[in-house]
């Protein structure tokens, strides 16, 4: 009796063992303590860095679990990989983790029109050293929002902006000289409005390149400061883009 | 059933008119045709526009065309009042700022796509083609170097590869139709500028969007939209701070679509062609068929005569 219950308890930690080095998935759990904050998707973290998905940003998107937790039963939510895994792909004729999460994500992301559809816009290349984001840096005592703002969308083509907010706010008599058509006190970021052109429903909003040029621009020509491309955008080494390109 | 000369003409003739009318009725009703309903087109803003020529850069990438001798950064180019050229599909030029001395205004300039294109009317071989989603594409295959379309395009807008001695092609801006606009992608052009200058979208909704910048800011646009009548419509529509014939827009174009100019003529020729051969050929056949009996019964009566 107790042989057998050492060998299922061996057996039982090794299997736990085996699982816990083979996770990829990390999380991180918000103080709620049930619903996860984000996942770390890591597999192939020797040709990508790792997703950050956020779950928790995804529940608010979404109008019920289970948009995502598919074919369950009612107010179970089981992980993706419960279902699909690779044995049950080979049993069930079902979508194996890595079909199932570019089928949802990419299918649902190309649905809704909103969120990254190409390769490296979730899969950023090891190579490239900052993902293509709005980087913010913040200093402790600073209640006027963030010191700088790096754009680096274009870094491919172009050195990132790095746009000193806190001149911005000095130089500006009012927050609302740049975050315009807003409730009073309230500073939305750039791209909480103007977001993907050409918005059929808005035609006249512009998107984020055009409403970063346009407003950043426009002040520039009147207040006599900087407006050429590459004053802003100082154009990358060309021989080492090029020896990247090759 | 006995017929008189004077009855024949009068059937032929209402016969012969009656088919000629009905070819101009069914011609007249052509005209009533107001652009495919659903097709996109492009507003170009040109109080935005600084001349970056990122457009050209976009537009070269994805036709394939050839590397420019000058590069895209190159504002120099600019001095200069270019002209459409089989080189490239679309091109910025810049005009003095009347309102402040020693600005410039920017204007790109590309196929404006026309609703009713005269063009493709003067294409004999159909090579031009207006697409009902809105671009005016050609089909190098068909094209046979005519030249047609560039005397009948308002805007002098088609080019001729002069270069190619082989099989030199008529070439022009197509929207991106095969690479982007099919399927519901935006033109190259549009997508690179950074100032957003360009809008896309279906062309009822950038005339009204048009219609409300221009009413939100009257003190910075003239009220006019370029495109939404001139030659009866173009998909490509601009808005502008400064008159257009200030900026090099032809102007005198009128608003009727080019293809009406021709279009009563036109659909005459099938009918001319077909019906006053068969009329005229019938009038020979019996007057001389009457000439012939004529002659016999001269012949007949002396014999008659004689006995």
């Amino acid at each position: 009796m107790t042989t057998r219950n050492t060998v299922v308890a061996i057996l039982c930690l090794s299997i736990c063992l085996l699982v816990s080095s083979y996770a990829v998935e990390s999380k991180q759990t918000s103080s709620s303590g049930e619903v996860p904050e984000t996942y770390t998707l890591g597999r192939l973290a020797k040709i990508y860095q790792p997703v950050e998905f956020s779950h928790e940003a995804h529940t608010y998107i979404t109008e019920g679990c289970e948009t995502c937790h598919h074919y369950s039963q009612e107010g179970e939510t089981p992980s993706c990989n419960e279902c699909h895994n690779s044995s049950s792909a080979k049993d069930l004729g079902i979508a194996d983790l890595k079909e199932a999460y570019h089928g949802n994500c990419m299918g649902c992301h190309k649905k809704m029109e909103m969120g990254p559809t190409g390769c490296n816009e979730c899969h950023a290349k090891q190579t490239s050293k900052a993902p293509p984001v709005i980087q913010t840096t913040t200093k402790k005592s600073s209640k006027a929002g963030p010191e700088t703002l790096t754009l680096n969308r274009l870094e491919m083509k172009y050195e990132p902006v790095v746009f000193s907010h806190e001149m911005h706010t000095l130089l500006t008599e009012d927050c609302a000289a740049c975050h315009h058509h807003s409730t009073a006190g309230e500073t939305p970021s750039c791209a909480e409005c103007h977001g993907a052109p050409f918005n059929p429903e808005n035609l006249n909003l512009p998107g984020l390149k055009g409403a970063y040029h346009l407003q950043c621009m426009g002040c520039h020509k009147e207040m006599g400061a900087p407006d050429g491309c590459t004053e802003c955008h100082a154009k990358k080494d060309s021989k080492k883009s090029e020896s990247k390109e090759k | 059933m006995k017929i008189s000369r004077r009855k024949f003409f009068k059937i032929a003739g209402v016969a012969g008119g009656g088919s000629i009318l009905g070819k101009v009725k069914s011609a007249l009703g052509v005209e009533q045709f107001t652009g495919w309903p659903d097709r996109v087109g492009v507003l170009t803003d040109l109080t935005r526009c600084v001349g970056c020529r990122s457009c050209e850069a976009a537009c070269n990438e994805i036709n394939k065309l050839p590397q420019p001798k000058i590069p895209f950064e190159d504002q120099s180019v600019l001095e200069k009042e270019r002209r459409a050229d089989a080189d490239y599909y679309t091109y910025v030029n810049r005009y003095p700022d009347p309102k402040n001395k020693g600005q410039w205004i920017f204007r790109k300039i590309q196929c404006n796509h026309c609703d009713e294109p005269a063009c493709a009317s003067a294409c004999l071989v159909k090579a031009l083609r207006k697409t009902p989603e809105g671009p005016v594409i050609w089909n190098e295959k068909v094209c046979i170097g005519c030249r047609y379309c560039m005397t009948a395009c308002p805007f002098y807008v088609p080019a001729y590869e002069y270069s190619n001695a082989f099989s030199p092609n008529v070439v022009k801006c197509t929207m991106c139709y095969d690479a982007r606009t099919s399927q519901g992608k935006v033109p190259a052009c549009v997508e690179a500028c950074p100032m957003e200058v360009m809008t896309f979208g279906k062309r009822r909704d950038l005339i009204q969007a048009a219609r409300k910048r221009i009413m939100d800011h009257p003190d910075r646009y003239v009220d006019h939209i370029y495109g939404e009548n001139e030659v009866g419509g173009t998909c490509w529509l601009y808005i502008s701070g400064v008159p257009f014939e200030k900026l090099g827009f032809p102007t005198d174009v009128g608003t009727k679509p080019y293809p009406e100019f021709t279009r009563g003529f036109l659909s005459m020729v099938p009918a001319v062609l077909v019906v006053w051969p068969a009329l005229l050929g019938g009038f020979y056949l019996f007057t001389k068929n009457r000439e012939r009996m004529a002659d016999e019964e001269e012949e007949i009566i002396p014999e008659e005569k004689e006995e």
